[in-house]
């Protein structure tokens, strides 16, 4: 060091501590004053906790909070709000602390916070609560649940109809009911075209157990990348499953699914991917020409109707639970052409489905 | 070519390396810089050779003030150096090593050999510099891989050749011919600043001496004066250059080693087929250049090498590729040769080093519980009986001089119950003071009946501590000789000549 | 460079003043991305050449942005002052005042074990990238204990612990082992381990018995209550903060004890400070890395249940992955606290302070939660670069003797 640098060292600090203490005196200074987006008088405030996925998932908490948002559209009184959870250690708190910010409406996700929102909603009996994909109970919680079996049978039918080969593919994310739901759905919808078409179309990736599928339980056997953000694992299968000589993919596991569009792409023409959760030619438009459709789970406008219904005053606790005919899930098509014909004969089987003329269990139908 | 430092500087820090040191080389001179270690004569050449820039004073070349950005600024003035460690290329020959950065060639950019080998054939006939320019430099032993260094400097038009600690690593008849040489590139009218801390070859060659101390310059000496004059110059105090030592009976076999072969970490036996004995109340100094075994045969000793074949036994009991916690409990002493690698834990405290190798030993610990007033208790007692220079116990042992990191390992092994010390080293880079220290430490081990190997490439060392010498030359001993063997015999004996060959002779 | 590494040393000798440099740093860094991705701010730096008043505006708009946010941050993660004021005044709402406090402590506490079990092995000189992986095993094991056994709390809660430190030193052992004796890079391993750990989680929810009966989710049974770590203030007081605070504590004493007082620990330390001296004084450096690696996963095996028994009282596919991973977190704080007990314990609380405060930020000013990890890792950047700090606060060398650092290649 040179001589002087005492002084510079001085001058310096003193720059330094000076603005440290003007950011730590301003977080004095406002004691007491009330936070910045508190909640002010004719303000209906929507709030959701995420789980860990968190708040751009592309996935169902990420639409969840799509719904809050088109609520405040439609609604100007609507103030949304979001927290997301690291672990499941931070359900609680985050909810707790929703609370006593005084929330008209608190939304959480997933099954996983389903013990916290039962505790909050019963310690809490007038606060609004609503929880996709479980079940709370309660005058003061409505549960939104979808049948997303019901369209992911359209999706079956549609993937089996567009196979050149005669094959088709699908994965999961994890092993649990919410995705498996699909796929058994989706096996299901191939059946469906094969006994009606007398077609030998196969499925990869899911053979479902006996019995029915109902949302609690839905059991079988298949193929999981136990992951739901490993996009190298989901190219690796879809890979596979194109050298098996399907040629339309079915990915039940949230960004994973990318990979399988990677694939795609690598394959070249007359691969294609069947989306699911959300439109994937809206939250993915470049990627739109590889996808045949969407299966589409209605978590949006469901959150968005509830936090309406709450911010009016005419909120009701219990369950919604999501059909082909309430459009809480429905099949979406996507960049690829599908012939009219093709089109007309999945519309004449939603009708079939919603009115209960055709079975979505697969059991119902031969495997072949 | 006449070179002046003039009043030169360096600090690091709040260290003051080199303080207003000015010296002046002549042409034709052999300039000896004499210092101990740690006085700041490599610093003071480093700043000489560009590699360290000075915070005040400046150099002058034949009266004119130069400055040097780096070490090629001082080649192309005339400037050589030959460090410690060689900087040669090991795969390459000699030819090619020496012209490496300059290197002649002829039309495409090929590298002209002929001429490389015509311009060191020229050198080696002016300077007495016999070198084959197309040997393999790692084939070449220490000593003519020295002279490639000078000649690689030469090549490079050098006028003042820097030769830092330049005997370290050679045999007495290796520094007789080096000494051959630096008097045919003096009367050939080159420069040489020489350092050094061996006062017996300072004398032989140099022509004016310059003794610093802790950066300073202490004064000048003329080579006529006494080696214990210029010892009290480069320590700053009176010293006694001789080892005290009173004839001992030697007792019984304490350490037996039988046809011992060790492999290093490259898998060369560089220890085959060593058999030695050690005997109570003896000291054995074991002579020979760096890296013919002695490392290794040590770590062999401790437990830190595995022994490929042969046996070692200590009082009877076999302790061949036992644990180093076995052999030091079955009373082996170990001094090692990197103290600070191996011997301390230069961020841990005096007391705690003073207990590194027994800290579950009783009193130090009970129960698996450390009792600190027991090991600070054991470390005052120690600090006093060895004269440790430390601030306190609790003071890390990097905070302390060598020598007194050296005294902290000897306190540690001589204060165990010992039935052999095994010492490597024990003196380098110590100040004569901790050297005369040291020294008589290790009589007084043997005078108590204990026995003790010294292993040392300081000739002068082995010869005054050593009750018999052991002379090792690529990992076998060439014989076992009286100390007052002429270090002539000794010198042949390290260079690899047969035992009956020199007596022959 | 000489110089700098001095001061480095210097610094480092008063970690205080160090780690308090580096706080101010990361809430500075934390200013700037709070000016540059709130709205509001930039719009008021965006006209700031429209009117006179533009610049004081300007800078109005982003200090109460920057204050509220901080604040926000304190009160979220120590104690509200105006719940404070009030809860004096009236006696009443103490639970929300001290729900912050209670928060952080709850965070705290498995990183804090977490912590220590990773920075033992770091003053071994050996790396457990690990142990979060051994963290989830101690939860699957202690939970498949603690959910399945019918017996009483003084049996059941230690039993329930023990599963957890033994799952994780079962984990911790194999890199352990093979580090011994076969040379395996124990980084390579343990960070194998936590892929292994992270399947064996999935496998243990979604096809064992530990999966909640009639569940087709990824979620595991729930503690038997004898098996809980209650909260120190009743089930009903609503505060979190529980007596495996406790443990935490228990465990920074216990780990100091044992590095600074038994032998052993001294055994670790001289192997991490010299690994060739530590040979050749006779310590056994298997033995040492074995022992560690037990030691280090046992600490992990325990952070994982005590998380598990203290909060969710259940594990489910979630549970410590992603940035919910204790033990990766342990390494940053592990490197905070200078791998030592008591600095480990400060370290965690800061960092669990900031991550408590980042959600109370998150919920009233809408400021996302990430912000709180960016001036976490800042601070840490901030210890980890002394380079930087010393080139922004220009401070003088405090002393010259060095202490010789652990770590080599300084010079180099």
């Amino acid at each position: 060091m040179h001589k002087g640098d005492k002084a510079c060292v001085s001058r310096r600090l003193g720059t330094w501590i000076g603005t440290a203490s003007l950011v730590l005196g301003t977080m004095t200074v406002g004691l007491g004053a009330t936070a910045l987006s508190a909640s002010a008088s004719g303000q209906f405030k929507a709030c959701v906790v995420t789980d860990t996925g968190g708040i751009n998932d592309k996935s169902f908490n990420q639409s969840a909070y799509n719904g809050l948002l088109d609520a405040a559209k439609v609604d100007t009184s609507i103030v949304p709000s979001y927290l997301s959870s690291t672990s499941s250690a931070d359900y609680a708190p985050n909810i707790q602390s929703f609370i006593s910010q005084g929330c008209g409406i608190i939304v959480t996700v997933g099954f996983l916070m389903q013990n916290d929102t039962q505790a909050a909603a019963t310690a809490n009996p007038n606060q609004k609560f609503a929880i996709v994909d479980s079940n709370v109970t309660g005058s003061n919680v409505l549960s939104l649940n979808y049948m997303t079996n019901q369209g992911a049978f359209l999706g079956g039918y549609l993937a089996a109809a567009s196979s050149k080969h005669g094959v088709v593919a699908t994965y999961g994310g994890i092993n649990i009911t919410p995705v498996t739901i699909y796929m058994n759905g989706f096996v299901a919808g191939v059946r469906y075209y094969n006994k009606m078409n007398h077609k030998h179309v196969k499925v990869l990736g899911w053979t479902p157990a006996k019995g029915t599928c109902t949302l609690a339980k839905c059991d079988g056997k298949g193929t999981f990348v136990n992951s739901f953000t490993d996009q190298t694992a989901g190219k690796t299968i879809t890979a596979a499953d194109f050298a098996a000589k399907a040629d339309v993919v079915f990915p039940v596991a949230g960004s994973v699914g990318l990979g399988s569009i990677a694939a795609a792409k690598q394959a070249g023409k007359g691969h294609s991917v069947l989306w699911v959760d959300s439109n994937g030619c809206l939250t993915d438009a470049a990627d739109c020409k590889w996808l045949i459709g969407t299966v589409a789970k209605g978590v949006e406008p469901s959150v968005r109707d509830a936090v309406l219904a709450a911010a009016k005053g005419t909120f009701q606790g219990g369950t919604y639970l999501g059909t082909l005919k309430n459009q809480g899930t429905a099949l979406e098509y996507g960049g690829i052409m599908v012939p009219a014909s093709l089109k007309k004969a999945i519309a004449k089987i939603t009708v079939g489905v919603s009115t209960g003329k055709i079975s979505v269990n697969p059991n119902n139908y031969p495997a072949k | 070519m006449r070179v002046e430092l003039r009043g030169i500087t360096k600090r690091f820090g709040t260290f003051t390396a080199n303080d207003q040191i000015s010296l002046t080389v002549e042409p034709g001179q052999i300039h000896c810089l004499l210092g101990e270690n740690g006085a700041g004569k490599s610093t003071l050449m480093n700043v000489l050779f560009g590699l360290l820039r000075p915070d005040e004073g400046q150099i002058l070349i034949d009266g004119e003030p130069v400055t040097f950005a780096n070490s090629g600024e001082a080649v192309r003035r005339g400037i050589g150096m030959v460090h410690q460690h060689f900087m040669l290329v090991p795969v390459f020959s000699v030819a090619e090593n020496v012209v490496l950065g300059f290197e002649p060639t002829k039309s495409f950019n090929r590298l002209d050999r002929l001429r490389a080998r015509e311009s060191i054939h020229e050198a080696s006939q002016r300077f007495g510099l016999e070198v084959d320019p197309d040997a393999i430099v790692e084939e070449l032993p220490v000593g003519i891989q020295q002279r490639v260094e000078i000649l690689k400097a030469l090549n490079h038009d050098a006028q003042l050749l820097i030769l830092d600690e330049p005997t370290a690593v050679l045999t007495p008849q290796e520094i007789d011919a080096l000494i051959g040489i630096m008097r045919s590139l003096k009367d050939a009218g080159k420069s040489i600043l020489f350092i050094s801390h061996k006062l017996r070859e300072v004398r032989e060659v140099s022509d004016v001496i310059t003794v610093i101390r802790q950066g300073r310059v202490v004064g000048t000496a003329e080579p006529t004066d006494s080696e214990t004059q210029l010892a009290s110059l480069m320590v700053g105090r009176d010293v006694s250059l001789t080892v005290t030592k009173e004839a001992h009976e030697a007792g019984a076999s304490r350490l037996e080693i039988r046809d011992l072969v060790v492999r290093d970490d490259r898998g060369v036996a560089v220890v085959d087929g060593v058999s030695l004995d050690v005997r109570a109340g003896e000291i054995v100094a074991l002579a020979g250049v760096q890296g013919n075994g002695q490392t290794e045969l040590v770590e062999a000793l401790a437990g830190v090498r595995p022994v490929e074949s042969g046996t070692i036994t200590l009082d009877g009991r076999d302790i061949t590729n036992a644990t180093p916690r076995e052999i030091l409990d079955a009373g082996l002493g170990h001094v090692p040769e990197d103290r600070q690698r191996d011997g301390l834990v230069l961020s841990m405290s005096v007391a705690d080093n003073l207990v590194l190798n027994t800290p579950r030993a009783t009193p130090y610990a009970r129960r698996g519980s450390r009792r600190r007033s027991e090991v600070r208790r054991n470390a005052e007692e120690r600090i006093r009986d060895f004269d440790i220079r430390t601030e306190s116990p609790e003071a890390p042992v990097s905070s302390l001089s060598g020598g007194n990191q050296q005294k902290v390992i000897l306190a540690r092994e001589l204060s165990r119950p010992l039935k052999v010390l095994v010492a490597a080293q024990p003196t380098r880079g110590l100040d004569v003071g901790s050297i005369e220290y040291v020294h008589r430490q290790i009589v007084e081990t043997r005078n108590a009946g204990q026995g003790v190997v010294i292993i040392s490439s300081e000739l002068d060392e082995v010869l005054a501590l050593g009750d018999r010498v052991a002379v090792m030359h690529h990992g076998k001993i060439m014989g076992v000789v009286a100390p007052s063997t002429s270090r002539e015999t000794i010198g042949l004996l390290m260079a690899g000549v047969v035992l009956e060959e020199v007596a022959g002779a | 460079m000489r110089r700098l590494l001095r001061w480095w040393r210097g610094l480092y000798e008063s970690p205080v003043l160090l780690t308090a440099f580096a706080v101010v740093l990361g809430l500075v860094v934390g200013m700037f991305v709070i000016i540059f991705t709130t709205t509001p701010v930039l719009d008021a730096w965006r006209s700031v050449l429209n009117s006179w008043g533009g610049p004081g505006h300007a800078l109005k708009t982003t200090l109460d942005h920057v204050g509220a946010a901080y604040r926000a941050m304190f009160n979220g993660a120590i104690i509200d002052p105006s719940t404070l004021w009030h809860s004096l005044n009236t006696g009443q709402g103490w639970t929300q005042t001290l729900t912050p406090l209670s928060e952080t402590l709850t965070y705290a506490t498995p990183l804090t074990i977490a912590s220590i079990g990773v920075g033992i092995t770091f003053q071994t000189g050996l790396f457990n990238i690990g142990a979060n992986g051994q963290a989830i095993i101690g939860g699957i094991i202690g939970v498949a204990i603690g959910s399945s056994l019918h017996l009483p709390t003084i049996i059941l809660m230690p039993l329930t612990l023990l599963a957890g430190i033994a799952g994780g030193i079962i984990t911790g052992a194999i890199p352990g082992l093979l580090k011994a004796f076969t040379g395996a890079h124990e980084v390579i391993v343990t960070l194998m381990f936590n892929y292994v750990a992270n399947l064996s989680l999935i496998f243990a929810l979604l096809s064992t018995p530990l999966q909640q009966p009639g569940q087709g989710n990824d979620i595991s049974r729930t503690l038997r209550p004898g098996a809980l770590l209650s909260p120190l203030f009743g089930t009903t007081s609503g505060l979190r903060v529980n007596w495996g605070l406790f443990i935490a504590a228990a465990i920074v004493v216990l780990a100091w004890w044992f590095l600074e007082r038994s032998s052993l620990g001294f055994e670790f330390r001289v192997s991490g400070a010299n690994p060739h001296a530590a040979r050749v004084s006779g310590i056994n450096p298997r033995k040492v890395t074995i022992y560690a690696f037990l030691i280090s996963g046992g600490l992990a095996g325990l952070a994982g249940i005590t998380q598990v028994a203290g909060t969710t009282h259940y594990i489910d596919g979630g549970f410590l992955v992603g940035s919910a991973g204790i033990g990766f977190t342990a390494i940053t704080v592990s490197l905070l606290g200078r791998n030592r007990p008591i600095g480990i314990m400060w370290g965690a609380l800061l960092f669990a302070a900031l991550g408590v405060g980042g959600r109370a930020m998150q919920a009233t000013t809408g400021i996302p939660l990430d912000l709180a990890t960016i001036i976490q890792y800042a601070i840490v950047l901030f210890i980890a670069t002394p380079v930087l700090v010393e080139e922004i606060f220009r401070m003088r060398a405090r002393s010259a003797g060095g202490l010789q650092l652990a770590s080599q290649g300084w010079n180099t």
